[in-house]
């Protein structure tokens, strides 16, 4: 197996409210793996997110990443993405002005780095568009402004398979979903995933799991990864909830 | 005699001649002051010292003439009122002109309401003239309720200015409800970082009457937040001017600031002018305005009609939906009831 | 692959000529309005204006609000210069120098392409103007102002200052006494243009004045699409351009008036315009504010008819050294009358933006619909942003909205783009461009894709 990503002993704190989120936060995801990071509010999942993005609203201090290789700590996001890493966000942003086939077209170049064919291109986003049933006249919309929570999380999983990274973290990106999108998302996961590239989920809820071939489960706790397991994990917090399970394994200590 | 007030801090177009009040005011001259009552139950907390200065005062309004009483009031620190401090002026025939002002130190970590009330005794025009300095310290929560209680055909003028400090928070209720002529002049200066103001402004103006408010805030400080809403109607002939300016400094990072108004227009002589000015020199700010004006929304009217209620019901029942959102952050439960009683009078 | 900012040679707009000129006036005296007035052959109505606008020009202050004038010495002005060539019909009649010109802006081109037909000013006169055949078939007059009043006095009799006054202003009184050039355009009833005119406006020579004069008049149920382009090259030496644009819209009639405004920044713009609309008649405005050292220029429409309309979109973009004060002005004086406002500006290097309204709704006007949107973008602490509108009501009978919000590009916004790969430029690039684009698709296509040009030109300083 192949490190595509490696995260050691990293603190991140939040600057506007001067407050410590993640405190000593150890992770390895290999290649062609499909890992959930599961954990209650306030647990620091958002912050692991925007902390791998180096979101200049965190901060890091202490700790690596790694990526593909590359030391990507101090990275510019823009730079993280065309590295090969893809975060779906809780909330997009919505940017009026800006059509979602201006924003596809001008981001798949950024990140490729070449001119991509214009009918080619179009064929591949109606393409992908179909899959996730979404209407192929929203390439029209500007990006996200009047979308739907539904529309927004299925625009974000459209871009991830038309930027096709080598990692992709989508954060709670089955939150505020019903069933129908919900199977539509993961539908959406398992089109994109491949022996070349790695997923990370983060989510409270197991229901986005259902029809994934999940290979570990983690539970961060306080800023840091408390437990890890197989996909059985998932079902044990789903039954036990994560108060039982911490309560565990400080009896276990 | 003939005063140019309430100038606005720029200047545009003189089409509506809205840059400033040409009035014309007759100040009567008194021969009797009545005593100003200051209540409060909790005389250890605050030092209260008055005055009468023979001195001349000028403030942003424009107005300058002799004071009758100046009433200096200090928070002490760290202290919480628990009861709201009431400051009351009676007039009456013999005593129907009043200069005052009343200075409040809000010291640091303080917390204090006060309730000042003008009340008319008689049928006789009172003037009033109040001149109200406040200075808010660090953390410090000072709240002021003014109400204008006079008969319709006095004159009403209130010069506001505060000058706020780290953290410091400063809220003003002015309830401009009767009068003849009515003119307010309000400044903050949030000089410090976290300062922040409101100011909620409730008003009637109706049979000839005039108002002419003139709302200025200064945003310094990093994240100070402005918050200034109006809500009015106007009958019969009555004109108001409202001018209102938020002004982002340079180096008030992260600020906010918002101004609303809204009128209700309950008669076809009426006339409303309006001028909400955001000026602005430093990009990180959040800003803005908004303004309505209408008539009262005919369908509603008619579904509230349909439930019984007469016209003029349903019309006071619709006025009272539109001031609900200011009276509600009105925290004196009395003062509360008792200003709903007078805006139902009044309309 | 760059998706911001095509590179684009600036100096289109910035050639300078040298151009033989025959007459040259300088400052305002009766001895230049009586050199312009021969010049031009006038009937002695239009000098009899001429003077009473001078006597006015001298009695009337500088405005006591909005952007210093002060530093315009009308006497160091270079009022009124014709250059050595007659009116053409063809471009190849037009001389050599001032043809580059023209072409370089892309005129004739656009001409050939997606226009009805084509007016071009140089400096003080006109050089070229053209109406395809069909239109004119069709009775539309579209012709130089000279022109106009030799060949059509009853018609320019009729509307000239009827719709803006001698005394309206200072800088209208310095127009009327000193204007040249211009176009007069006449849709006569039920004629419905399926392409725009346009009049181009370049002011070449250095210290120089432009004042033409532009007279629309768009009869009972026609329709008429109008662009405006101005230009100058820079220089050190302070331009002065007081331009009057008076349009009627009769009953049923429309008009959409588009102007893209990109005078150089040493250029005075002290323009007037306003429109009379009839019954069930609209008036479009289209502004886009880019050059010009202080600007200020507040369309009047006055809604006279009942169910008349006004839509008003606009934007400005200043920079470094740039004061532009512009906005509206509208009067509500009919029943059932509507006005809609979309006003945008973008400030960054030191510029100052200004939206400055006027709005009145009197006391006739029953059912008025007015409702206003002002956006400011901060780009930087070293500009300035002022929204300054001002309105009064004199009926109940109104539903009025007046919206406005200030502020900068959204961090949250710039770190979602760059998450998907772009560079913190091309991200605030494309959200500038986003934020104009409401505007900027109200252009027709040709002109939209210039004003992206010259947004980007503009960002190059900060952003690029």
């Amino acid at each position: 197996m192949k490190k595509l990503l490696e995260i050691k002993n990293i603190h991140t704190k939040v600057k506007d409210l001067d407050k410590q989120i993640l405190k000593g936060l150890d992770l390895t995801v290999n290649k062609g793996e499909i890992h959930v990071i599961m954990g209650p509010n306030g647990a620091g999942k958002s912050t692991l997110a925007n902390t791998i993005f180096n979101n200049p609203e965190y901060e890091k201090t202490e700790g690596t990443i790694i990526f593909d290789g590359k030391d990507i700590t101090n990275e510019k996001v823009n730079n993280i993405a065309k590295a090969g890493i893809f975060m779906s966000f809780q909330t997009p942003e919505e940017i009026p002005g800006i059509t979602v086939a201006q924003f596809l077209k001008s981001a798949k170049q950024n990140v490729s780095e070449e001119k991509v064919n214009l009918y080619n291109f179009s064929k591949e986003v109606e393409d992908f568009m179909n899959k996730l049933s979404i209407p192929t006249k929203n390439t029209t919309r500007d990006l996200n402004v009047g979308f739907s929570g539904g529309e927004k999380k299925k625009n974000e999983i459209l871009q991830m398979l038309v930027l096709n990274p080598k990692l992709a973290i989508l954060d709670e990106t089955d939150s505020g979903l019903d069933v129908d999108a919900i199977n539509i998302v993961s539908n959406g996961i398992n089109l994109f995933k491949n022996d070349n590239n790695s997923v990370i989920i983060i989510t409270h809820s197991t229901k986005l799991l259902k029809n994934l071939d999940v290979d570990y489960v983690h539970v961060l706790v306080d800023g840091k990864i408390v437990l890890s397991g197989d996909h059985t994990l998932a079902n044990r917090i789903d039954k036990e909830g994560y108060s039982e399970i911490i309560k565990g394994l400080k009896n276990e200590n | 005699m003939k005063y140019i007030l309430n100038e606005t801090p720029v200047k545009t177009t003189n089409g509506f001649m809205i840059n400033n009040i040409n009035v014309d005011l007759d100040i009567p001259l008194v021969y009797k002051l009545n005593i100003i009552n200051i209540v409060s139950d909790e005389m250890d907390k605050i030092d209260i010292d008055i005055n009468k200065p023979n001195t001349n005062e000028t403030t942003k309004i424009g107005l300058e003439d002799t004071l009758d009483y100046e009433i200096n009031i200090t928070v002490k620190e760290y202290e919480e009122l628990k009861n709201d401090c009431i400051i009351e002026y009676h007039f009456t025939n013999d005593a129907n002109k009043l200069f005052s002002r009343i200075n409040i130190n809000a010291k640091e970590s303080s917390k204090s309401k006060f309730i000042i009330k003008f009340i008319s005794e008689d049928d006789t025009p009172a003037f009033n003239y109040l001149k109200q300095i406040n200075n808010v310290e660090k953390n410090a929560h000072l709240d002021i309720s003014i109400v204008a209680n006079i008969n319709k055909d006095s004159n009403n003028l209130i010069a506001i200015e505060n000058n706020v400090e780290e953290s410091g928070f400063i809220n003003h209720n002015l309830y401009d409800l009767k009068g003849n002529k009515r003119i307010t002049n309000y400044y903050t200066d949030l000089k410090d970082i976290s300062s922040s103001n409101n100011l909620n402004n409730i008003y009637i103006g109706k049979d000839d009457s005039l108002l002419d408010m003139n709302y200025l805030t200064e945003l310094k400080g990093v994240k100070t937040e402005s918050n200034m809403t109006t809500y009015g109607i106007l009958n019969d002939k009555a004109i108001k001017n409202y001018k209102s300016t938020i002004d982002f400094k340079s180096g008030c990072k992260k600020a906010f600031g918002k101004e609303y108004e809204n009128v209700l227009l309950l008669s076809d002589n009426a006339i409303t002018k309006s001028l909400p000015m955001l000026l602005c020199t430093e990009e990180d700010v959040n800003g803005s305005h908004s303004v309505s004006s209408g008539k009262v929304d005919n369908n509603q009217l008619f579904y509230i009609m349909s439930r019984g209620l007469s016209k003029s019901e349903a019309t006071k029942l619709i006025v009272f939906a539109n001031f609900n959102s200011l009276l509600k952050k009105e925290s004196n439960e009395e003062l509360r009831n008792e200003i709903i009683e007078l805006i139902e009078k009044e309309i | 692959m760059k998706t911001r900012i095509d590179n684009i040679d600036k100096n289109i707009y910035n050639i300078k000529t040298e151009t033989k000129y025959i007459k040259k006036g300088v400052g305002i005296s009766e001895d230049v309005i009586r050199l312009i007035s021969k010049e031009k052959e006038e009937p002695d109505w239009v000098l009899d204006i001429r003077l009473k606008a001078l006597k006015l020009f001298n009695e009337l202050n500088n405005p006591d609000w909005g952007p210093e004038l002060t530093e315009l010495d009308i006497n160091k002005i270079a009022t009124y210069i014709k250059p050595e060539t007659k009116k053409q019909m063809t471009w190849d009649d037009v001389p050599n120098d001032i043809r580059n010109v023209f072409d370089k802006l892309g005129i004739p081109e656009a001409e050939k392409e997606s226009l009805a037909g084509v007016g071009a000013q140089y400096d003080s006169e006109a050089v070229y103007h053209n109406l395809s055949e069909k239109v004119e078939k069709l009775g539309v007059i579209y012709t130089d102002f000279d022109t106009a009043i030799k060949e059509y006095p009853e018609l320019v009799k009729k509307y000239f200052s009827k719709a803006v006054p001698l005394n309206d202003h200072k800088y209208i009184a310095l127009h009327y006494a000193l204007f040249s050039g211009g176009s007069f355009i006449y849709v006569p009833k039920g004629v419905k243009l399926d392409y725009p005119l346009q009049s181009y406006f370049r002011l070449n020579a250095p210290g120089a004045g432009q004042f033409e004069h532009t007279l629309i008049v768009v009869d009972e149920g026609a329709d008429l699409q109008f662009i405006e382009g101005c230009s100058a090259p820079g220089y050190n030496e302070l331009n002065v351009h007081a331009g009057c644009v008076e349009l009627f819209v009769n009953d049923n009639a429309n008009l959409r008036f588009s102007t893209i405004e990109n005078w150089s920044k040493n250029m005075l713009n002290l323009n007037t315009k306003k429109c009379f609309v009839g019954k069930n008649a609209k008036i479009e405005w289209i502004m886009g504010s880019f050059g010009s050292k202080v600007s200020m220029l507040y369309p009047l429409s006055v809604l006279n008819g009942e169910n008349a309309k006004c839509e008003f979109t606009a934007i400005s973009f200043a920079g470094n050294g740039q004061n532009l004060d512009t906005g509206l002005k509208v009067i509500h004086n009919a029943k059932n009358t509507s006005c809609v406002v979309n006003s945008k500006s973008i400030s960054k290097d030191g510029g100052i933006c200004t939206f400055r309204s006027y709005e009145w709704v009197k006391k006739n006007a029953k059912n008025a619909k007015l409702s206003l949107n002002c956006e400011s973008l901060m780009l930087d602490s070293i500009s300035r942003s002022d929204t300054i509108p001002v309105n009064k009501i004199e009926t109940d009978d109104v539903t009025f909205s007046h919206e406005a919000t200030i502020g900068k590009i959204s961090d949250k916004a710039i770190f979602y783009l760059m998450s998907r790969g772009l560079s913190e430029d091309e991200a605030k690039a494309l959200i500038v461009r986003g934020f104009a684009e409401p505007i900027s698709k109200s252009f027709p296509v040709e002109y939209a894709v210039e004003m992206n040009r010259l947004i980007n030109l503009e960002l190059e300083g900060t952003i690029g």
